[in-house]
């Protein structure tokens, strides 16, 4: 073997372990998503106020962290069915940070379409009662505008699947769900009184069901079990308001800061390293953020991959 | 079945009737003795709350369904990660119902904590001194589209969706409270901490752990401000003197092993003072059965030529301010 093709073995080698990195969700197309960035976080300078203005900033936000990623062209491609999975897990309305901003889910809806996608199917596994949560988050009327199913989950179609997790050895998991082949993860950046913060990894408990509450038992471990499961083919990371307080639930206003940023990329460990900053903590403070990079599911060095960051309005 | 006669048993069956006789009998009597009663404090839990919420409702409220119920065992299904911190403060019941008044959508939830302490406590850990206090049941506070409050056994969470919400919240408030009856003081042990420099609606009661320290709890708090600077006061509940001296002794090893600590003659014969890095600077004594710990955690400016003056708020709590403590 010449030096030009061991150079070029070793350089497929490496895109097929990067694309397995990214897990059964990425597929083959994923040997494409290895070439961009892994991190983006787009930020916008000032807070605008009121409904219209906040919904104009999210869309353009999301816009643009995809974009400083490669554009959805990168994750999706044509004839895709894609899974979006924001947190719809509370009655709230958006100003209460309980839940994804809608204005990210409709833009990343449309983005999809735009790169192909066949079907675009928005849902999560409610805490609240979901028909409330669907209807109260702003959810389901943006994401169905923009042409995306949305619908609650049903009890029935949640099957057993084998994880060989340290915590989950097996556990049911929303058929529909492994049934897609892109999945994106979106999840708002959030206080959560157990493990002091809700992010991207966190927000895949929203695929399961059963007696979810047994997690809490050993978080940690099985937040990790989930992600390593899954492994979402993007995570983009609402934080235009963040619950810095009472989370989960959440609901006072006073709780809620404005952190005017979405980030999106293709390491979850990192990109919930940086949504813990955005909290006060030190990534290292998050129990599941310091396993996920112990298990190399990403880096906690956020800043290692040199995100793009980009400056809006 | 009177007067009818038993067929014969064969050897099989005096085996089953003395398996009935010698373990089934005695088990099902337990579990009279057993399920029954748990089952029935629920029930008068649950009958207890449903009264809270009966016809006529505020506002003309139309109740949307019959009110839910959830017990520590299922409360994760109403509120996922949120339900840990209940079921750590013990709660017993919850009662869940969604009412609607014109276009404004009501949701009640009432956590039937089991008493004053543990309601007050669940109420505090989630309040901050900076919210928009009302004077309703012990202590609430509001925000647009939420009405929190707690008295007595009971904390009560109200969310409001819709045009004039939070006057709809504000009526099922006062109705809620006017239903809870009279129980609108604070738990004792805190109305007996010194008031003076107390930071309002600091409160808090904390069963477990206070400050992740097991020897510490339960233990009732109070933030203190002197001079901008912030101190704590805590009160360790122990079982009697002796053990709460054993607990102001963990306190003191937990100290040496991770920063400082020695006597304090001056404060009183007993008492210690210590720091260490991340906890900062304390002193602490016996009073009875209570364990009274100062703590000022800001120690960035931890000297020895600014000790005396930083350890001044701490000394303020000897005397005859925790006097009467032990009362409570």
């Amino acid at each position: 073997m010449n030096d030009g093709s061991r150079r070029e073995f070793l350089k497929a080698c490496a895109l097929i372990g990067a694309a397995m990195k990214l897990g059964p969700f990425a597929g083959q197309e994923a040997l494409a998503a290895t070439t961009g960035p892994a991190l983006s976080i787009a930020h916008f300078r000032s807070s605008p106020v009121g409904a219209d203005a906040i919904a104009a900033e999210a869309r353009r936000l999301t816009q643009e962290a995809v974009t400083g990623l490669g554009g959805m062209g990168r994750f999706v491609s044509k004839g895709d069915v894609v899974w979006i999975k924001p947190n719809i897990g509370w009655n709230r309305v958006p100003e209460q940070a309980a839940t994804t901003n809608p204005d990210v889910v409709a833009t990343l809806v449309s983005l999809s379409y735009q790169a192909g996608a066949r079907r675009v199917i928005v849902s999560d596994n409610s805490c609240n009662p979901s028909v409330a949560c669907f209807a109260r988050s702003g959810i389901q009327q943006a994401a169905q505008k923009a042409g995306a199913e949305c619908f609650t989950m049903e009890d029935r179609k949640f099957r057993k699947t084998s994880l060989n997790g340290k915590a989950l050895p097996a556990w049911k998991l929303y058929g529909d769900v492994l049934g897609v082949n892109k999945f994106i993860n979106v999840p708002i950046v959030k206080h959560h009184g157990l493990c002091k913060a809700t992010l991207g990894m966190k927000n895949l408990m929203g695929v399961a069901g059963g007696q979810r509450n047994r997690f809490h038992q050993d978080l940690t471990n099985t937040l990790v079990d989930l992600a390593t499961f899954i492994r979402p083919t993007l995570v983009v990371m609402d934080a235009i308001r963040v619950l810095t307080a009472n989370g989960p639930v959440g609901g006072n206003l006073a709780d809620v800061k404005r952190k005017d940023t979405v980030a999106a990329g293709t390491d979850q460990v990192a990109i919930d390293a940086f949504g813990a900053t955005l909290l006060g903590y030190k990534p290292q403070e998050i129990g599941y953020v310091m396993e996920g990079h112990a298990r190399r599911l990403g880096t906690v060095d956020f800043e290692s991959l040199k995100p793009r960051r980009i400056e809006v309005g | 079945m009177r007067g009818r006669s038993l067929p014969k048993r064969d050897a099989g069956v005096g085996t089953m009737h003395r398996f009935v006789s010698s373990f089934l009998v005695p088990f099902v009597v337990f579990c009279g003795l057993t399920a029954p009663r748990s089952l029935s404090a629920q029930d008068a839990n649950r009958d207890a709350l449903r009264l809270l919420v009966a016809e006529p409702l505020p506002e003309g409220s139309i109740g949307q369904s019959p009110a839910s119920f959830y017990s520590p065992d299922n409360l994760y299904e109403y509120m996922d990660g949120g339900a840990d911190i209940f079921v750590l403060y013990g709660v017993k019941t919850m009662l869940h119902l969604e009412a609607k008044v014109g276009t404004v959508d009501v949701t009640v939830d009432i956590f039937d904590m089991g008493s004053p302490n543990a309601a007050f406590g669940m109420y505090a850990a989630e309040r901050s001194p900076e919210y928009d206090f009302i004077a309703m049941g012990v202590e609430g506070y509001r925000n647009k589209g939420i009405l929190n409050f707690v008295q007595g056994r009971y904390y009560i969470k109200l969310a409001g969706f819709g045009d004039g919400a939070d006057a709809v919240l504000e009526s099922w408030g006062k109705s809620l409270s006017a239903r809870m009856g009279s129980d609108t003081a604070l738990p004792e042990m805190l109305s007996h901490l010194p008031s003076h420099h107390r930071k309002p609606h600091s409160e808090q009661y904390i069963p477990n752990e206070p400050l992740g320290h097991s020897f510490l709890g339960p233990a009732y708090v109070a933030s203190y401000e002197f001079n901008g600077q912030e101190s704590k006061l805590i009160v360790t509940v122990a079982e009697n003197e002796s053990n709460a001296r054993e607990r102001l002794k963990q306190l003191g090893d937990h100290f040496s092993k991770t920063g400082e600590c020695a006597a304090a003659p001056d404060i009183e014969a007993g008492a210690i003072r210590g720091k260490n890095s991340f906890e900062g600077t304390f002193v602490a004594k016996v009073q009875g059965h209570l364990l009274l710990l100062g703590l000022e955690s800001d120690c960035r400016q931890s000297t020895s030529s600014s000790r005396s003056s930083r350890e001044s708020p701490l000394m303020l709590w000897r005397g005859e301010r925790l006097s009467d403590l032990e009362d409570a």
